[in-house]
């Protein structure tokens, strides 16, 4: 199924990007122009999707078919769980600055992954704070990377 | 040329040059190691410290810095799976299923020693036939450059994984991946959609860290009452045996030497280079097996074919510097910045004006190789350690590195959406059985193929040139030579399945 739902994405894509490039100015000395090596990719692309979603129908048993969120929800619950993480520390280091975020994220995410463990607190926090500031002080320092500060150290 | 080599030893026996060559081989190897920091990046970070140096301890220090990226990349493609630099993204096909098998010292030590004998053929090329393979790269124009690509394109052919459509789909999302952005040539911005980062493009970098690294760290995450419990990649006890390694890599020679003379081939054609060369070796060493299905799996050929064949691009990449002060690659580039800053001109004149030079370079080219080789061993115990750490605390923590690898590439916060973005795709293709390695392959190959593709027409627009011209015409038969060849390969592959 989810084979299908990739062949049906990718054969989408080709056509907006087929129609996409439409848009883009042609050039006078250039006989290929901006639109041609994409159109090239996507022409390909749209018959290998379409290969893959009809060869898909035909091997699936949709009757066999579960969507029921809840039950692909507990079965990758800590990728979701990650993700979230992931997401959540990327959109909020550019306020609270990359120490403070990159701490959360790998606190949290350790917590939340591993066992329930109160002797393991420790070791989680030393590493949350080994990676946010270690890395913060050498590649600053070191390689002059300039991190977000955030709003707490302006 | 014995003298040159004499001038060499004269010049690279001395203890200042020593010390800083082996801190360039260390930091080389760390940098290596880090997903999202390239060796380039690490060579430029090593330029201002060499304004200080002599110009032949400053260049030892690079050449240092050099094979020591090379062979660091091994490091965490084997032990996590995740390629640490674009050259070692075949390393990752064989090795970490190998660990993963609960061997991770032997594919360590294999990929080690191979990376150490791909450096040294390459440097015996390097010595040997630096002005011929100069010559043959200077005749590439861009039909040439376009059938070379094309014929690497070809190679997603061959690491497709289970279905051919699936691998053909993959690389040409990777093609269109690169097409976001500016345009090469007339700078018209393309399929941004209004968003106004990605004017700037889509990182090769973030692309490789989201589809390898994120993706990977979320499929470990699968299991979840394994992880719960503080599952590791690796239970039982570690086995690190330095010799049993050294006698499976010596047992492949012709797999070691194909596939170094292929790297040092590859890293002398300007523009190519160490993130080719491995998947190219990896192809051959594939086609040239008589158990190709079993690749893949965790064999100690795939392991030895890309390590030997990424870190004899060093050689090869000094060959047209060397030979005619053109640089075989970004890394090569940086070096003769750091000659010409010392007032050296290099050129064809080089090897006479300034044979101190080039002496130090060939031989600091085998100290070098000979650190990396003691550095890694001595610490190989230490990186093997990185398996026994339970997923739960593995898997953030390089998340973490991940997001500051691809920050620190450009200092530019909207990389990391991409990397959000591209860790998704990566998952999800890798769930449903789509290889990955042909995206790689179609971001690194697109924008080249694509400007010469271009460049070719718009020089003349008869496109029977492509044919015509003899080294352009070699690159395209021996690309459907390398189709017809998978196709037979897997067919052959399949009807032996059956008969069993």
């Amino acid at each position: 199924m989810g084979e299908l739902i990739l062949g049906i994405i990718f054969f989408l894509l080709s056509l907006i990007i087929f129609f996409q490039a439409g848009s883009l100015p042609d050039s006078s000395y250039e006989p290929l122009g901006p639109a041609g090596f994409p159109r090239i990719i996507v022409l390909m692309m749209g018959i290998l999707s379409f290969f893959l979603i009809v060869k898909k129908i035909r091997s699936i048993d949709f009757g066999k078919i579960n969507l029921n969120f809840s039950t692909i929800y507990k079965k990758y619950k800590l990728i979701f769980v990650t993700l979230i993480n992931f997401l959540f520390y990327i959109l909020i280091m550019r306020f609270i600055g990359f120490r403070i975020s990159t701490f959360l994220f790998v606190f949290l995410t350790q917590l939340l992954l591993g066992p329930r463990d109160k002797k393991k607190y420790l070791l989680i926090s030393t590493i949350a704070l080994l990676i946010s500031l270690g890395s913060y002080y050498f590649f600053q320092n070191y390689l002059g990377v300039i991190f977000p500060t955030g709003i707490f150290f302006e | 040329m014995i003298d040159m080599l004499i001038l060499g030893f004269e010049q690279i026996l001395n203890f200042n040059l020593l010390i800083n060559m082996f801190l360039g081989v260390l930091a080389g190897i760390i940098a290596g190691a880090i997903p999202g920091f390239t060796i380039t990046m690490a060579i430029i970070l090593t330029l201002p410290f060499t304004f200080a140096m002599s110009p032949t301890v400053g260049i030892a220090t690079m050449l240092g810095v050099f094979v020591g990226g090379l062979s660091g990349g091994l490091i965490t493609a084997a032990l996590l799976g995740i390629p640490g630099t674009p050259s070692a993204v075949a390393t990752t096909f064989d090795a970490f299923p190998m660990v993963k098998n609960g061997q991770p010292g032997r594919a360590l030590g294999i990929g080690i020693w191979a990376s150490f004998f791909g450096s040294l053929l390459s440097m015996i090329l390097l010595i040997t036939l630096a002005p011929q393979v100069a010559n043959l790269a200077m005749k590439i124009g861009p039909w040439e450059y376009f059938s070379l690509i094309v014929f690497a394109l070809t190679i997603i052919a061959s690491v497709t994984g289970d279905s051919v459509v699936k691998g053909l789909l993959a690389g040409l999302l990777g093609l269109l991946i690169a097409t976001i952005g500016l345009d090469p040539m007339s700078g018209t911005a393309r399929f941004t959609f209004g968003i106004g980062f990605l004017e700037a493009g889509v990182p090769f970098l973030t692309v490789l860290i989201g589809i390898f690294a994120v993706s990977r760290l979320l499929t470990e995450l699968e299991n979840k009452e394994e992880v719960k419990q503080g599952e590791k990649l690796v239970t039982g006890k570690i086995k690190f045996e330095i010799f049993t390694s050294l006698k499976e890599v010596l047992g492949q020679p012709i797999n070691l030497i194909r596939s170094s003379l292929l790297g040092a081939l590859i890293g002398a054609i300007p523009g190519a280079g160490a993130s080719i060369a491995n998947i190219l070796a990896y192809d051959q060493a594939k086609k040239g097996s008589k158990h190709p299905d079993k690749f893949g799996t965790g064999i100690p050929d795939g392991i030895i074919a890309s390590e030997s064949g990424n870190n004899s691009t060093a050689g090869g990449g000094l060959i047209p510097m060397i030979a005619l002060g053109i640089p075989g690659s970004a890394v090569s580039a940086v070096m003769l910045a750091a000659l010409q800053i010392h007032g050296i001109n290099p050129g064809p004149m080089l090897i006479i004006n300034n044979p101190e030079i080039v002496g130090t370079i060939f031989v600091g080219f085998f100290i070098a190789t000979i650190f990396m080789l003691l550095i890694q061993f001595s610490g190989a115990r230490l990186f093997l350690k990185i398996t026994h750490i339970p997923k739960y605390i593995l898997v953030p923590t390089v998340m973490a590195l991940c997001v500051i690898g691809s920050y620190l590439l450009n200092n530019r916060y909207s990389d990391l959406y991409i990397l959000f973005v591209m860790g998704i795709i990566g998952y999800f293709l890798k769930k449903y059985n789509f290889s990955l390695a042909p995206v790689i392959l179609g971001v690194i190959l697109g924008p080249i193929a694509e400007t010469n593709l271009r460049r070719s027409m718009m020089t003349s627009p008869d496109w029977t040139l492509f044919f015509t011209r003899p080294i352009s015409l070699g690159f395209l038969i021996l690309g459907l030579l390398s189709i017809m060849y998978s196709i037979w390969q897997s067919y052959s592959v399949k009807k032996k399945s059956n008969c069993i």
